[in-house]
């Protein structure tokens, strides 16, 4: 079996007893910037971002930015704009005409502009690709200095599937030229509450 | 790691001169990536533990290989117990097979593709084209290549060798574009409308793998798009393709090879998707295929086998000098530049005797690896295997070997010497600056000195 013949061909091999390097030494980044550091993250990351103070505000925000948009869905509790319903049986199809989604993100990494969305929060995965605009909500506490940061946080989470998302999707697959809306959501916001 | 192929690999420097021929052309390809090379320095500078971070990432790929069968198990269990099926492939063969297997099992006859090397590798797409199974690359830079009937020449920017106004011939003859002069917003976005058709009545999507997590059988596919997505959350069967270099033992080990993959291939911070799937979507299937084709025996090469350290970021291409002044297509492997040309020597050194050698040994590769495989130290090593192996070459040796002996006799070197002036001052100039061969196809010989150095300086000190 070819499982059986690969394993016996590395274990042939010369093994040295290299241990895994359990000291981390790696230098991290002040928390006390996380916010600032975060916000333009977002925006190198071709995101915008819109400070409110609660999730009231940031209902308001979102109403106010995306009036125009007929097809709107929200996986956000208070924040009730969504127009369509989407479960595990939605077809692609019909969640192909999406405008908008509105996700929580339960983290935030100030490093890279990355907000951390997982299956628990999103009734069919692909939502987090397949609409026009994305907007992500993402609380001030949850904010993290980095990648290290953040797999800590969720070293307990066995959620299925989950996504780091920085920003609108994009591409320079065409001589590097820089083009914010690829196959994905073609802008993302990231709404951020920080209460005072 | 070749691909499967039946064209001849023709040698790099033949190949190279080919591409050489449009000075015009060498000097746009080689700012063009040689400006990723720069975004890549920015992002690695402003990240105040960059080296920490790289000796770190050197480590854990270090002992993760010296532990991989039992990584590579413990893979498997956790992602068999999430639902996932796993399949081994010894070589490009088995693998084709296998997933043509769990395609027409499903009676699939289409497929979206997301970027995977693997797959290229092992000529997946023809292979499947071949047997009524239509593939669809969705990495616009692969789809690009794919229309033109073209490959790719990067591993992360497959269709940088295209000029905008070559794309938009092809996007004008397979999508009716109207004419837009490489408009890469208007062709963009037309490209969006195509691939969305496609998705939405794919059967099923093969992706790649980025990294494999052992501790919980999650695999990691990140792209900037967002097309790995789209194929995968939208059809019912899922198949990653991964080399079985690429597990990692803990999911805390992604903070360090994410905080450099990116900023090592774009310059950017984090790709747009990092997705990490452990379970298959509710009433689809999600498969695995674990590839070996070659890679158990670069593990044996004592010498070479750090190699399987490469995260495929492709900084080492951006940054050297041969591959931005050749081109992708004069290494005539599935991955060029700097570590193909040590992954590629391991599956065939005849075919790629000469891959090694297209090199200056200038190891900018190395600086920039982000998991510090010494690339140059390697392509050096294997300079040494191809000459004991497959080129012994008896002029060299013998020329060598007269080198030796008058070098290591002073009055026979200084003999040499003058007698070498002297014919050299006496020959024609045009034959002088031929008989240096390809070196002085771009070079001048140097004037030709009266004296040696020794009767100079013994000249200046009587003085």
């Amino acid at each position: 079996m070819s499982k059986q013949t690969i394993l016996a061909r590395l274990r042939n091999a010369d093994h040295r007893g290299i241990s895994y390097p359990d000291a981390f030494t790696v230098p991290r980044a002040d928390d006390s910037t996380v916010c600032e550091t975060f916000i333009a993250s977002v925006t190198a990351a071709g995101g915008r971002i819109i400070r409110v103070r609660n999730l009231a505000g940031a209902a308001a925000a979102i109403r106010e930015n995306y009036a125009g948009e007929r097809s709107v869905f929200s996986a956000v509790k208070g924040i009730e704009l969504g127009t369509v319903t989407v479960g595990p049986e939605t077809t692609a199809k019909e969640m192909d005409t999406l405008d908008v989604a509105i996700l929580p993100g339960e983290l935030g990494v100030a490093e890279n502009g990355g907000v951390w969305v997982s299956e628990r929060v999103m009734p069919h995965r692909l939502l987090m690709v397949i609409c026009q605009h994305i907007v992500l909500v993402v609380h001030r506490s949850a904010l993290v200095r980095d990648l290290h940061d953040a797999w800590e946080r969720i070293a307990n989470h066995d959620d299925g599937y989950g996504v780091l998302i920085a920003g609108p999707s994009k591409t320079a697959d065409i001589e590097q030229a820089l083009v914010i809306g690829a196959q994905g959501a073609m802008t993302a916001t990231v709404v951020l509450i920080e209460p005072e | 790691m070749s691909h499967t192929t039946d064209r001849p690999i023709i040698p790099h420097p033949i190949a190279a001169a080919e591409f050489q021929r449009d000075p015009g052309t060498v000097q746009w390809h080689d700012t063009a990536v040689w400006a990723v090379r720069k975004k890549r320095d920015r992002a690695a500078g402003s990240v105040p533990g960059w080296e920490e971070l790289r000796r770190r990432a050197s480590e854990l790929k270090a002992h993760t290989l010296d532990h991989l069968p039992e990584y590579l198990e413990q893979f498997e269990r956790e992602a068999l117990k999430k639902g996932v099926q796993v399949h081994w492939a010894e070589d490009a063969r088995e693998h084709n097979e296998i997933v043509h297997g769990i395609l027409s099992a499903h009676r699939v006859t289409k497929v979206v593709k997301s970027k995977s090397m693997l797959t290229e590798e092992c000529g997946l797409n023809p292979y499947l084209h071949a047997r009524g199974i239509e593939v669809v690359d969705s990495d616009l830079g692969e789809r690009i290549v794919q229309l033109a009937k073209d490959r790719p020449s990067h591993i992360v920017m497959p269709a940088i060798h295209m000029r905008r106004t070559e794309i938009d011939e092809v996007f004008q003859q397979h999508l009716h574009t109207r004419p837009s002069n490489g408009d890469e917003v208007y062709l963009t976005q037309e490209a969006r409308k195509h691939l969305r058709e496609h998705y939405l009545d794919a059967h099923a999507a093969i992706t790649g793998v980025n990294f494999a997590v052992a501790e919980t059988g999650a695999v990691v596919v990140c792209t900037n798009e967002g097309n790995a997505d789209m194929g995968m959350h939208a059809a019912p069967l899922h198949i990653a393709c991964m080399g079985l270099e690429k597990v990692i033992p803990r999911q805390q080990d992604l903070g360090v090879f994410l905080r450099l993959l990116a900023r090592s291939a774009t310059g950017q911070a984090v790709t747009t998707y990092t997705s990490c799937v452990r379970r298959p979507r509710n009433g689809a299937e999600m498969h695995i295929v674990i590839v070996d084709n070659g890679r158990s025996r670069m593990y044996g090469r004592q010498h070479f086998n750090t190699a399987l350290h490469c995260i495929r970021c492709g900084a080492c291409m951006n940054t050297c000098p041969v591959y931005r002044r050749s081109g992708g297509h004069s290494y005539g492997s599935t991955v060029p530049g700097p570590i193909g040309s040590i992954l590629s020597p391991n599956a065939d050194a005849a075919a790629y005797h000469s891959l090694p050698f297209a090199s200056t040994l200038c190891g900018s590769c190395s600086d920039v690896c982000p998991v510090k495989i010494d690339i140059h130290g390697l392509l050096y090593g294997w300079r040494q295997e191809i000459v004991r192996t497959v080129q012994p070459s008896k002029l060299k040796f013998l020329l060598l070997n007269i080198a030796g002996v008058v070098t290591s006799h002073p009055p026979l070197y200084r003999w040499s010497g003058t007698v070498l002036r002297f014919i050299l001052k006496a020959m024609p100039l045009r034959i002088r600056n031929a008989a240096g061969g390809a070196w002085s196809r771009q070079r001048e010989l140097p004037d030709v000195p009266s004296a040696s150095f020794q009767e100079w300086y013994r000249r200046r000190e009587k003085s």
